[in-house]
């Protein structure tokens, strides 16, 4: 117990700015994601209409398939190997903000699971509303960005904002590229004290009290405005 | 002249052959009821009449052009063309006014004011207006009705396709659709409606079709719907109303 005091005395400048960085990707390359996300799903779900002309068939069928594919692999491999071979394979290279590079990572690894989840919130909605919009002769694209999208937000949003705790845990893999994260700042302040147990107790305590009371903030803002009883615990933490 | 006309349409879903070498022309101004059991293929005729689903064969003629070449701009085709579906599908995210304006604003580019000014005018029309800020989810379903046939007129369609429009409200507010339909009618629109209500269609419709296996197999002036008909199915589907 000491040393967890002694440990905080002296490294706590480390572990809060490592919380800063944890947050600040997590929170905006989850926004990203949900953008990325968006449009990731509008073209995975491109479907061909009979009255499209041949250079319209093609490319719809190659952006649908393409979007499946990206979503496929994106969620077939771990966050970890997608931001080594983006880091070292790419961004590294160009010299590129690690910050910078983190957040891409995150959102374009988010923006696969936000397709998934959009497109069951579409799925949810029904057809009636997509068929009213094609019958007053609306593109699908603003039917989609105007009537559907903004339902299926709201109907998922427990669901878009468990993917922001997510990625608040899962950027820690990031620290292996070199993110000074809260975890790569535990790290550090473990070799440097050799109090290692100690450091990654406290890091997971602080991990926890965020996420943890994030997820309780979701859960009543989403209660409040719902109005229903979706229980936001059961999906995170 | 016709404002719509179809030839031969042939419609299958995979084995089950939907509709039969359809044919039907609708003049301008013409109302035509559109009647016959459950699975027949009325709403499969009139969804394929819009393009949401594709006739498999045949032509439909629609400003003299034929709707299943693939030379025809649907968006712009489906603007002149509104359609009317049994359970209103409003958008839900959007106040009663905001559905009216919402396509003539994204398709035609219209300026706020001008949609809205016409919104309310068929609002008012549909006795709707006092609830143009409502929220759509919050209506029953009677006013739902009227307000996606409000919707349907804001985008000064040349014909209209009412899919059953009244089959799921109460007792209580079909009387109040069908007389918004009827308002319609008396005003020139060109409408074909799938009901249900046989004295309605008899009241309002120019023609009323007789639809049983995917065949229109009666073209039936309105006066003469309860005398005797040479196909009996249709005398037996009509018996059943007749008991009332
Ligand atoms: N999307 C679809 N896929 C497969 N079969 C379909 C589809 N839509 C309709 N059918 C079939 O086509 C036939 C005609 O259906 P349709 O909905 O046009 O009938 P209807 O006359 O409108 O009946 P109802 O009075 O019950 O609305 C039915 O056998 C139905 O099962
Ligand atoms: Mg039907």
């Amino acid at each position: 117990m000491n040393n967890i005091v002694y440990l905080l005395q002296n490294y706590y400048p480390l572990f809060i700015e490592g919380l800063y960085v944890t947050l600040l990707v997590a929170i905006i390359g989850t926004f990203g994601g949900i953008i990325l996300g968006l449009g990731l799903y509008f073209l995975r779900a491109l479907k061909v209409h009979f009255t499209d002309k041949s250079i319209k068939r093609l490319s719809k069928k190659f952006f649908s398939f393409l979007a499946t594919a990206y979503i496929d692999i994106i969620r077939g491999t771990p966050m970890i190997v997608q931001g080594a071979l983006f880091w070292y394979g790419f961004a590294a290279h160009l010299n590129m903000n690690i910050l910078v590079a983190a957040t891409i990572i995150i959102a374009f690894n988010t923006a696969a699971y936000i397709a998934e989840i959009i497109r069951s919130g579409v799925i949810a909605l029904g057809i009636g509303q997509i068929e009213a919009g094609q019958s007053l002769g609306m593109s699908r694209f603003q039917i989609m960005l105007r009537i559907i999208f903004p339902q299926a937000i709201k109907n998922s949003l427990p669901s878009l904002l468990n993917e922001l705790i997510v990625n608040i845990k899962d950027s820690s893999v990031l620290s292996i590229i070199g993110l000074t994260d809260l975890f790569y700042n535990a790290r550090g302040a473990a070799s440097e004290s050799l109090l290692v147990n100690q450091a990654y107790v406290i890091v997971a305590v602080i991990y926890f009290i965020i996420t943890f009371s994030l997820s309780k903030i979701i859960s009543y803002v989403v209660e409040k405005k719902t109005n229903n009883k979706y229980d936001i615990k059961s999906t995170s933490v | 002249m016709n404002i719509i006309e179809v030839k031969n349409l042939n419609k299958s879903f995979g084995s089950n052959l939907v509709l039969k070498d359809i044919n039907l022309s609708v003049e301008k101004g013409e109302v035509i009821a559109l009647i016959g059991s459950s699975g027949s293929g009325k709403s499969t005729l009139l969804r394929c009449l819009n393009l949401l689903e594709k006739a498999d064969h045949g032509s439909i003629i629609y400003h003299k052009k034929n709707l299943l070449s693939n030379k025809i701009n649907i968006e712009k085709m489906r603007q002149s063309m509104g359609m009317v579906f049994q359970s209103f599908n409003l958008f839900e995210n959007l106040n009663v006014i905001d559905n009216c304006t919402i396509a003539c604003r994204l398709t035609k580019n219209e300026k706020k004011d001008k949609a809205e000014k016409r919104a309310i005018k068929y609002l008012k029309q549909v006795n709707m207006l006092d609830y143009a800020k409502a929220s759509s989810t919050t209506l029953s379903g009677g006013q739902k009705q009227r307000v996606a046939i409000a919707r349907a007129l804001c985008m000064n369609p040349d014909l209209l396709l009412f899919d059953e429009p009244t089959s799921a409200l109460d007792p209580e507010s079909v009387q109040d659709v069908l007389d918004v339909i009827k308002d319609l009618a008396e005003q020139g629109m060109s409408m074909i409606i799938v009901t249900h209500e046989i004295l309605f269609a008899k009241d309002v419709a120019d023609r009323i079709l007789f639809m049983a296996d995917g065949v229109i197999v009666e073209d039936i002036k309105p006066e003469n719907i309860f005398k005797e008909h040479s196909d009996d199915r249709v005398n037996t589907f009509l018996k059943r109303y007749n008991s009332f």
